[in-house]
């Protein structure tokens, strides 16, 4: 059942390359403009001299002391460039979950109008949404830290113990994330059908709506999560074996490191579609 | 006769009846001799026991009276200079049972018992609340060359793990600077500085005998070698000696794991936790290497051991130091050393001390820069050496550093402008570690530049060889290096060793221009020639360009103060060099060629040979934008934000 509707993912998006290539974008943009800033710090160190050079050989620790030390001003503006974009990307893709979840559990096909038109509809209430989940956020870095408080009490003088009980106390709050991420992508689905107004209740809705499928529900995102994890791992390694030695084989990096980032966006949108997938089945 | 001189020895030694001797001659002065007699109270934490020193001036002058560290009441409270020092407060010394002290019970010298006499001095500060240091007026006078035994009666309270000393719950044991320790007289008077909060250690070489009781089930590793244990009940007595060394330390605790190995004659001993297993391997490696490299590079390792200590999980702040014989490194469980070799490193680092302090014995209060600097810099030549220049220290996520990158780090993110030859209390914040490690070694690394490596090779083994066992200053090293080369080098130390200027050698600028070919008249050959305007003449484009010629203007800039000889390269689009050397003496300097190729680029210090220069980035200049690498950081960038906002998105 879990892998039908992964294969039915996979067919929607394929149906929707317009949507993927528009999250894909979306995504480029904002990118492009942090990374115009960052190439200007770039230029500045690196243009004009032959330290360019010892960065293509892969020797970039001498160009990263000089960066830090001679552009620290500028790399801590940067920084909060950076967090006031990733801001703006964030109140983008809850914009433009509304089309994308509205596309997915509905059974017309794409259409500009639509799409455009339930991005706007459900952005408030996407917003709210989200602004639900930090508190069960907060909840959960919470228990965590309690969590983490009670397994510190069995870690003895253990070197060892401590490493490893940390490493279940991460895995712990890795799980409490991933719960809440996932309770509100249902929560989303549960706004759009529904049409509740409160989305308090609508985020009750949705954690009742996982709990009682919890093994589903998780097992779907688990395996999209080694989905991600497998194409993380396909790119990045073979990305590492282009060599950077000339400015076609940078060229022909940026060309891969693109493709990476375009797969990336379309396994986003399998996923999103597997879980409609799942919630209209129920 | 080696067996006769050896009998001699144990004779008229005055520790003979202790132990065996290791060395059948001395190899330092061995003017600072302990007998040492202690019992570990692992109840109350407290060493209690006798030491009898043997001690005999070797000056020119006769003294009147002694100087004792008593390092350990740096530790006994809140306004002793170390933690006032430290700012005033030390959050690991509240209860009464955390802080630590040694007190001097009975002091007798040469039959007088002078416990009265002694009093608290502070020759450094005017504080009268610290208490690391005593004066023993005598009732005589010690003339040069005379020897004197002084007895003294001890309890040293130790501290909760602190500052390289102490003790953990309930069995864990570190004891360095734990005793009544005599500083060291020089012709201009006694050399006994207080306990610093940055201060490491001074003190004459001798030979330690040590007998240690305790709990029988305790492992110890320290300074020395174990000649003998006796056993009985439930406790041991462990004889410990140690030769032509200027301090002892050593730990206790049930728990350790030990591994022994004898490597070209040295035993390494090696005690671990078991958490720290996966360390075992690299330490020994790393210990055997450095025990190679330096061997070959300035002179033999003569101890019969070494026994190197990663301290348990809680007790960090005995990591990382060094002490004759016995060094502590550091390990992590589950560290991932081959991204980021820190382990290795301060194995390295400790054990290299051991030529750069244990047997070159420099005054460490005063010039610290002789045995940090100089060790650090032998640590760079051998993690380079060992692991490659290129990643020796850090190879993470596309970030690959050297010790050179390290070392700069080091300096750069901290520099001040201070300098580098001044006693360490009165450096500022942070400025220590920076002026007594990072600076000097790459000073060092730039004299290296400067000299060539085989001369500097040829410096460093003279300088060990000249002055091991002894207690050399910064003037002996610079009069080596000033010996060696067979030129004067006091400009160069005046600017990097004793002033606080900075070093920053830049191209300013390049630009190769098309010259205007000949125009007017010119007396050839006994004829005036006639050359018109270029705009009058017809000729097609490509004659035109091979004819060409263009004045090429370099201009290289001195930033910093720091005047060295520097070279100069000029690079040509045909692949043609010329190299200069300016002195660097003007602000500035250019070259102007003509040729018929353009610049490539233009380079001061091609060879890095000045790494102590404040600014790689501004050291070359090229004529043609280079944007190949800013492209590929520009990817790299691009990639790692879109990474960044795929992972916002999933809130969303």
């Amino acid at each position: 059942m879990i892998f039908k509707h992964i294969l039915t993912g996979f067919q929607l998006t394929l149906k929707n390359k317009r949507v993927w290539l528009l999250l894909f974008s979306v995504q480029l943009l904002f990118a492009s403009i942090l990374t115009v800033s960052m190439k200007t710090q770039f230029s500045s160190l690196l243009s004009d001299n032959l330290m360019g050079q010892e960065v293509m050989a892969g020797h970039t620790g001498i160009a990263f002391v000089e960066m830090i030390v001679h552009q620290g001003q500028a790399l801590a503006m940067q920084m909060k460039f950076v967090l006031l974009m990733a801001l703006f990307y964030l109140g983008v893709t809850v914009f433009l979950n509304g089309g994308v979840f509205a596309l997915f559990l509905g059974d017309a096909p794409f259409q500009q109008k639509t799409f455009w038109g339930n991005a706007g509809q459900y952005f408030g209430r996407f917003f709210r949404l989200m602004l639900n989940s930090l508190l069960y956020l907060i909840i959960a870095v919470l228990l965590y830290l309690g969590v983490d408080a009670l397994l510190m009490l069995f870690k003895g003088d253990s070197e060892k113990m401590l490493v490893l009980l940390k490493g279940v106390g991460f895995a712990f709050l890795a799980f409490e994330l991933i719960l809440v991420q996932m309770t509100f992508d249902y929560a989303k689905m549960i706004a759009i059908k529904s049409d509740k107004k409160s989305m308090f209740k609508v985020s009750l809705s949705a954690w009742g709506f996982v709990f009682r499928r919890l093994g589903r529900t998780l097992s779907l995102y688990l395996l999209m999560l080694l989905l991600g994890l497998a194409v993380f791992v396909v790119f990045t390694g073979i990305g590492g074996l282009i060599p950077t030695i000339s400015g076609l084989m940078v060229f022909l990096l940026l060309l891969w490191q693109q493709l990476h980032s375009f797969v990336r966006a379309g396994t986003r949108m399998v996923f999103i579609a597997s879980q409609c997938q799942l919630y209209c089945s129920a | 006769m080696k067996r006769a001189f050896l009998l001699l020895v144990l004779l008229f030694n005055g520790s003979s009846g202790i132990g065996q001797v290791i060395f059948t001659e001395p190899l330092s002065p061995r003017n600072a001799s302990y007998q040492i007699t202690v019992k570990l109270d692992t109840g109350a934490k407290q060493i209690i026991g006798k030491e009898i020193l043997h001690w005999k001036n070797i000056t020119q002058y006769a003294t009147e009276e002694l100087q004792f560290h008593l390092y350990m009441n740096a530790f006994k409270n809140n306004q002793s200079t170390h933690i006032l020092e430290k700012g005033g407060h030390a959050d690991k010394l509240r209860d009464e049972e955390a802080w630590g002290w040694v007190d001097v019970n009975r002091l007798i010298v040469s039959g007088h018992d002078l416990t009265e006499q002694a009093e608290f001095i502070q020759p450094d500060d005017e504080n009268t609340q610290d208490q690391s240091v005593i004066c023993v007026p005598l009732n005589r006078k010690v003339h040069p060359g005379e020897s004197i035994e002084i007895e003294i009666d001890f309890v040293t309270q130790l501290p909760v793990v602190y500052r390289r000393n102490g003790y953990y719950k309930d069995d864990f044991f570190f004891a360095a600077q734990w005793f009544p320790k005599l500083g060291v007289l020089e012709d201009q008077g006694w050399n006994c500085h207080q306990f610093h909060a940055n201060s490491e250690f001074f003190s004459d070489y001798g030979v330690y005998d040590v007998q240690l009781t305790l709990p029988k089930e305790y492992v110890v590793g320290s300074t020395g070698t174990v000649q003998k244990t006796e056993t009985f009940d439930s406790m041991k007595t462990l004889h410990i000696r140690a030769e032509d060394v200027h301090d002892f330390a050593w730990t206790a605790w049930p728990h350790y794991r030990v591994v022994k190995e004898n490597y070209k004659g040295v035993d390494i001993i090696h005690l671990y936790e078991d958490d720290h297993v996966g360390t075992v391997d690299l330490t020994m490696d790393a210990m055997k290497k450095t025990l190679d490299y330096m061997t070959a590079w300035v002179g033999d390792y003569p101890y019969p051991a070494i026994t190197v200590v990663h301290p348990p999980t809680g007790c960090f702040d005995v990591a990382g130091m060094e002490y004759p014989m016995f060094v502590t490194g550091g390990a992590m469980y589950a560290m991932p050393e081959y991204l980021v070799r820190m382990t290795t490193m301060v194995t390295v680092h400790e054990f290299g001390h051991n030529w750069f302090y244990g047997m070159i014995g420099s005054n460490e209060f005063e010039e610290a820069w002789l045995d940090e600097g100089l060790n650090s810099y032998a640590e760079c030549r051998m993690m380079d050496h060992f692991y490659g220049s290129e990643a020796s220290m850090v190879s993470l996520l596309g970030l690959n550093m050297g010790e050179l990158a390290y070392q700069r780090m080091g300096f750069l993110g901290n520099r001040r402008s201070n300098r580098i030859l001044r006693p360490v209390w009165t450096y500022i914040g942070g400025d220590y570690g920076v002026h007594s490690y990072s600076k000097p070694a790459l000073m060092l690394w730039t004299l290296e530049g400067v000299v060539g490596r085989p001369v500097m090779d040829e410096i460093m083994r003279t300088f060990f060889q000249r002055w091991k066992f002894k207690h050399p200053h910064s003037q002996d090293f610079i009069d080596v290096v000033n010996e060696i080369t067979g030129e004067n080098y006091d400009s160069f130390f005046d600017q990097l060793l004793k002033g606080s200027n900075d070093l920053d050698y830049a191209v300013a600028s390049v630009s190769s221009r098309k010259t205007r070919p000949r125009e007017g008249l010119f007396d050839e050959a006994g004829e005036r020639q006639l050359y018109p305007k270029e705009e009058e003449i017809e000729k097609d484009s490509t004659a035109a360009e091979e004819e060409a010629t263009y004045r090429t203007r370099v201009r290289v800039h001195r930033k910093g103060e720091v005047i060295l000889p520097v070279d100069v390269l000029l690079v040509f689009e045909n692949g043609d060099s010329l190299s200069y050397v300016w002195d660097g003496e003007e602000r500035w300097t250019q070259y102007i060629v003509n040729k018929p190729v353009k610049l490539d680029y233009a380079v001061v210090d091609p060879q890095r040979k000045l790494v102590l220069d404040a600014q790689f980035s501004n050291n070359s200049k090229t004529r043609e934008p280079q944007n190949t690498a800013v492209h590929l950081m520009g990817n790299r960038a691009l990639y790692w934000f879109e990474s960044l906002l795929h992972l916002i998105g999933i809130l969303g």
